[in-house]
């Protein structure tokens, strides 16, 4: 899959993205290393960076359950919703200023470093 | 209105302020808003106002394994009429340890930048999340419809040129609704309305079409109805105007849509 260019786009690409893993069986491992590749970036103390993870403690909390089954349709379906809210959020927070550039970039770039 | 914006109501405030109920009521910024509760509480329902008809509630229960997050979701015919607990302090969701407060996010989608009119003129009515927290016993009434909402413009933006004109309405779980339509806009002018769902894709949303194109004369009305049982239940509906010539600076005329949950 092609790397997606902002927060919006890969809300909206990720069912077709983690589609890839799913089939591969590593759903589980990338749902992981994506949540770890942005987290150091949002502290619990600050109350914009909240949103993040109440959504990553949804996503992290339902990744400890999967078994990693190749082309678990369930796991796939409730994951790539959780990524897309997650995403759109993640967007949305960015345009009213509740997070940094930076902190945007860093949700981008673990999503395309682990589905894109 | 102004582009919506993502903000936590301060459920501790409600409580410090003796009210019996903590409220979220307002427009969705996003489809991944999530609100946070750090009160425990009685029950958790639909609010009156609500155009979302799914929510999703997430509370902490270290029974559940390897998150203890127990997920519950609330629609108009169901609330979690259940104490709650918001344990931010003494319970943490695994395996991240984020404190257990009460999450609540909507289970419907949505897509704040959808536009199918290209340049052309849009009205997009924003869904409303309105979600009741009761901190005291919840009336018998938590469950029920939604209220019946009425979106009334009596003079519909000008369309310049050809082209289409959009309306947007919220219609999540939506069992009815009623659409009339007054043509005042000097030409005749097609009508298309389409069930609209927001899906997680990066191509084009499906459309149903729900009513076959009509043209409405100029100096008309019309009446469609819409029911659940025939036509389906879909995320928006969404109305196009099409005038068969240049309205010019005009307006299209009056347009009524009522949208409920009863099955009429």
């Amino acid at each position: 899959m092609a790397a997606r260019a902002t927060l919006a786009d890969a809300a909206l690409g990720a069912f077709e993205d983690m589609t890839v893993q799913s089939a591969a069986g590593t759903l589980d491992d990338a749902i992981a290393a994506f949540i770890a590749g942005y987290t150091a970036s949002f502290d619990e103390q600050r109350s914009g960076d909240r949103p993040i993870i109440n959504w990553t403690a949804v996503l992290y909390g339902y990744q400890a359950q999967m078994d990693g089954a190749v082309n678990d349709w369930t796991e796939l379906r409730i994951t790539a919703d959780y990524v897309y809210r997650l995403c759109f959020l993640g967007s949305q927070l960015r345009s009213q200023s509740s997070i940094s550039v930076a902190q945007a970039a860093a949700i981008l770039a673990a999503y395309n470093a682990n589905f894109g | 209105m102004p582009t919506p914006v993502f903000s936590n109501p301060d459920f501790a405030a409600y409580v410090t302020q003796s009210f019996e109920f903590g409220r979220i009521n307002q427009y969705l910024a996003s489809a991944g808003d999530i609100f946070e509760a750090s009160v425990s509480c009685k029950a958790v329902g639909l609010g009156p106002n609500s155009d979302l008809s799914r929510v999703q509630v997430g509370y902490f229960d270290p029974q559940v394994p390897d998150s203890s997050m127990a997920l519950g979701l609330i629609t108009p015919a169901r609330a979690l009429a259940l104490p709650l607990p918001a344990t931010p302090v003494t319970g943490r969701y695994q395996p991240q340890q984020t404190p257990g407060r009460i999450l609540i996010w909507s289970g419907d989608r949505y897509d704040s930048t959808y536009d199918p009119s290209g340049a052309g003129p849009l009205v997009f009515e924003r869904p409303i999340i309105d979600v009741v927290q009761y901190f005291a016993d919840p009336p018998e009434s938590i469950e029920g419809q939604r209220a019946d909402k009425e979106y009334y413009y009596a003079r519909m933006p000008a369309f310049g040129g050809d082209n289409s004109l959009f309306l947007l309405i919220p219609f999540y779980g939506r069992r009815y609704a009623c659409c009339n339509f007054e043509n005042a806009a000097g030409v005749d002018v097609a009508i298309t309305i389409s069930g609209l769902d927001f899906v997680i894709t990066p191509a084009s949303f499906p459309l149903t079409q729900l009513i076959a194109p009509f043209t409405l004369s100029d100096g008309s009305a019309s009446q469609q109805i819409i029911r659940a049982a025939t036509h389906g239940i879909h995320d928006y509906l969404q109305i196009q105007f099409n005038p068969t010539g240049d309205p010019g600076p005009g307006v299209f005329g009056s347009v009524r849509i009522q949208v409920s949950d009863l099955v009429a």
